[in-house]
């Protein structure tokens, strides 16, 4: 467990950040989990750095959940053009991506080691934010707007639990907190600059899988309540429309449950448990649909649930 | 504690209570490296040692175990479905490996994982079984005609079957071995076959031990060696004194598979201690070729451990190769693998070339 004394990587200096990821021996605490992160690409070290500053260091003698490795594959590909492979252990589950692409990589990456080797928890493709008694789970398909109301809602006073992966603890049926990066895509990255100058981003990704995209840092309050899980209050599924006022509808449990079951990632894997976690969440939180168009006025909305 | 310490748990999962978290770090990387954890989280569990496990890395084997039980509800559904599809044929659908362990309950079903189901049908009804299967969903997966060419022509098996929505990999064997150079009737595999359910049977438990050991010592790649053997561990370990030795070395000599049933004992007594009675000795091949035999010993005992690099030497990629090509020369004759090898580095090198785009690699 994280105490307060901890050690960000920011109070290392920056050079010595760097020299730790290029020998391997960089450990950081994310959430509930331990990583360990080798790297010897220039570019990635720099981009993940301005990610993870903020974020705290384990102690060396904490066991190690996930050990990745970011560099260049040995074939023969590379000496036509850079890429960049991603490793957990000594496995690479994916094919090589053009080596610009290494932060946004290492973030798929770690989700899936997340997603295929952590089934005390309950996980869901949603965002996870709060905001003092309130704690929202957001499940929405790519393109309903999710990444980006996530990203409103830390820059005004949310705390951000997940933008990807929201984690319910079995045991207590709690949310536990992770907090990386947020992932923006296309349009959104431009206008949230834009909205939030001060916010940490990286520059854009182009022609990635998932179009182009850019990385947000988790802001420090977000990072700072990591180790406070909480127990969900709420279950949003927003949906971005051009040009409507904005509305919510209240979702009937059952409609709610089978949504938020085809968002899981293990929850074929988990079955009786499962079934169980997910039940108990819809019976004791609101169901909303949610539309929007105008992002100050959701976030008004948000803001209107903590009362 | 050796560099091996899964092998080392394995042994003696008492030992666990004195691990620290290093010691833990290596335990779990190689266990999965191995395709093992949810066996050690079996093992653990029967030991009542499961419990005094640090709760962080309880999380792991647990997760590996959920999997790991997953998967065998996938089989018994998957056996289920292919059950009907048989009997419909008039067929006995006879599993393999892990899905017969699974499905029969067999002992070295204790946490096994496995990446597809394999079953046994007589060659002259194979054409009949595939189409029926397409019927049912289940299409090739090579698509490269060179592979469909050096599956049929040469192998033991139909290029692997996937279905198309359930995403289930069947191989189709009509054979336990390959079919150039070594000789099996398969036919004598069928008289021996125990019934599990209605029309689903699995091998007898002799067949069973030397197809396992066949297979691990015959073929050349040895990502699963480790769990293989460990296999061959627990169902040595279920064989009941002289009598069952003495059942097994001549059916292994019926089939024409001493040689591998040697190898797998000789292995599991090295590695895993495995007690086999001292009367069930292999002179003849002790005594013909002392030096033959140590290489042997030196180039098995450098892959059949977790391939993770904590565990590994450093001569590990030249006894890996060394024994795929002794394995291609077990199937082949050299005029078929001279060509064929050739073939296969020039498609190697091409691939490493194309292009690539983000995908889960099998």
């Amino acid at each position: 467990m994280i105490g307060s004394d901890s050690m960000h990587l920011v109070d290392i200096s920056k050079a010595d950040a760097l020299q730790l990821l290029d020998s391997g021996s960089l450990k950081l605490s994310l959430g509930p989990f331990c990583v360990s992160i080798k790297s010897n690409i220039d570019g990635f070290k720099e981009n993940f750095f301005q990610l993870y500053k903020n974020h705290f260091i384990a102690d060396p003698e904490t066991f190690t959940d996930f050990s990745i490795t970011v560099s260049q594959p040995s074939n023969l590909r590379r000496f036509l053009k850079k890429q960049v492979v991603f490793s957990f252990e000594d496995l690479q589950p994916f094919t090589p991506l053009p080596i610009v692409q290494a932060m946004p990589m290492f973030e798929w990456g770690l989700n899936w080691c997340i997603a295929n080797h952590a089934h005390q928890y309950l996980q869901f493709h949603a965002a996870g934010l709060s905001k003092n008694d309130v704690t929202v789970i957001m499940p929405a398909p790519p393109g309903s707007g999710k990444s980006t109301l996530t990203a409103a809602l830390m820059n005004n006073g949310w705390k951000l639990f997940s933008d990807e992966i929201v984690l319910i603890d079995l045991k207590t049926g709690l949310l536990q907190p992770i907090s990386r990066p947020i992932n923006l895509k296309n349009n959104s990255i431009d206008l949230l600059s834009d909205l939030y100058p001060q916010s940490t981003m990286t520059p854009k990704f182009k022609d990635t899988a998932k179009g182009t995209v850019a990385l947000m840092a988790p802001n420090l309050s977000s990072i700072k309540s990591c180790h406070l899980p909480q127990k969900a209050t709420h279950i949003i599924y927003p949906k971005y429309s051009p040009d409507v006022e904005l509305t919510t509808e209240k979702m009937e449990r059952s409609d709610a449950f089978m949504d938020l079951i085809t968002n899981s990632f293990n929850y074929h894997i988990l079955q009786e448990e499962g079934f169980e976690a997910s039940i108990k969440i819809c019976r004791e939180s609101e169901c909303l649909k949610l539309t929007y168009s105008k992002i100050p006025q959701a976030i008004a909305f948000f803001n209107s649930l903590d009362n | 504690m050796t560099q091996t310490i899964l092998i080392d748990v394995l042994n003696s999962p008492q030992i666990t209570s004195q691990l620290e978290n290093s010691q833990w770090g290596s335990l779990i990387s190689q266990a999965r490296a191995a395709n093992l954890l949810s066996r050690l989280y079996s093992i653990l569990e029967q030991k009542h040692l499961f419990s005094s496990v640090p709760e962080h890395i309880q999380h792991h084997l647990l997760s590996a175990h959920k999997q790991a039980e997953k998967q065998h509800r996938q089989v018994l559904w998957e056996v289920s479905l292919l059950s009907r599809t048989f009997k419909d044929l008039e067929i006995q659908l006879l599993l393999l490996k892990g899905s017969a362990y699974i499905y029969g309950e067999l002992p070295a079903s204790c946490g096994r994982t496995l990446s597809d189901i394999d079953i046994l049908v007589p060659k002259e009804v194979i054409e009949k079984v595939e189409k029926r299967l397409f019927l049912d969903g289940f299409m090739s997966t090579k698509i490269d005609d060179y592979d469909q060419h050096y599956y049929r022509e040469w192998m033991h098996e139909i290029p692997p079957l996937q279905h198309y929505t359930r995403g289930t990999t069947l191989d189709v064997h009509h054979n336990i071995l390959p079919t150039l150079k070594r000789t099996l009737n398969p036919e004598k595999l069928f008289e021996e076959v125990e019934n599990i359910s209605l029309n689903v049977a699995v091998l007898s438990k002799y067949d069973r031990i030397l197809h396992s050991a066949a297979h691990l010592f015959m073929e050349g790649e040895f990502p699963n060696g480790l769990r293989d053997l460990h296999d061959l561990h627990l169902m040595f370990s279920k064989l009941n004194g002289a009598d069952d030795w003495l059942k097994i070395k001549s059916r292994a000599s019926e089939l024409n598979l001493t040689f591998p049933l040697f190898y797998a004992t000789r292995y599991c007594r090295m590695i895993f201690n495995t007690n086999i009675p001292e009367k069930v000795d292999f002179s003849v091949f002790r005594a013909h070729d002392n030096v033959l035999l140590k290489l042997k010993d030196w180039l098995f005992t450098q892959v059949l451990r977790p391939h993770h690099h904590s565990a590994i030497e450093t001569f590990f990629k030249l006894a890996e190769v060394t024994l795929l090509v002794r394995a291609h020369f077990l199937k082949m004759p050299i005029k078929i693998l001279a060509p064929h090898l050739f073939k296969k580095s020039i498609s190697a090198i091409i691939e490493s070339f194309k292009s690539s785009q983000i995908h889960y690699k099998n």
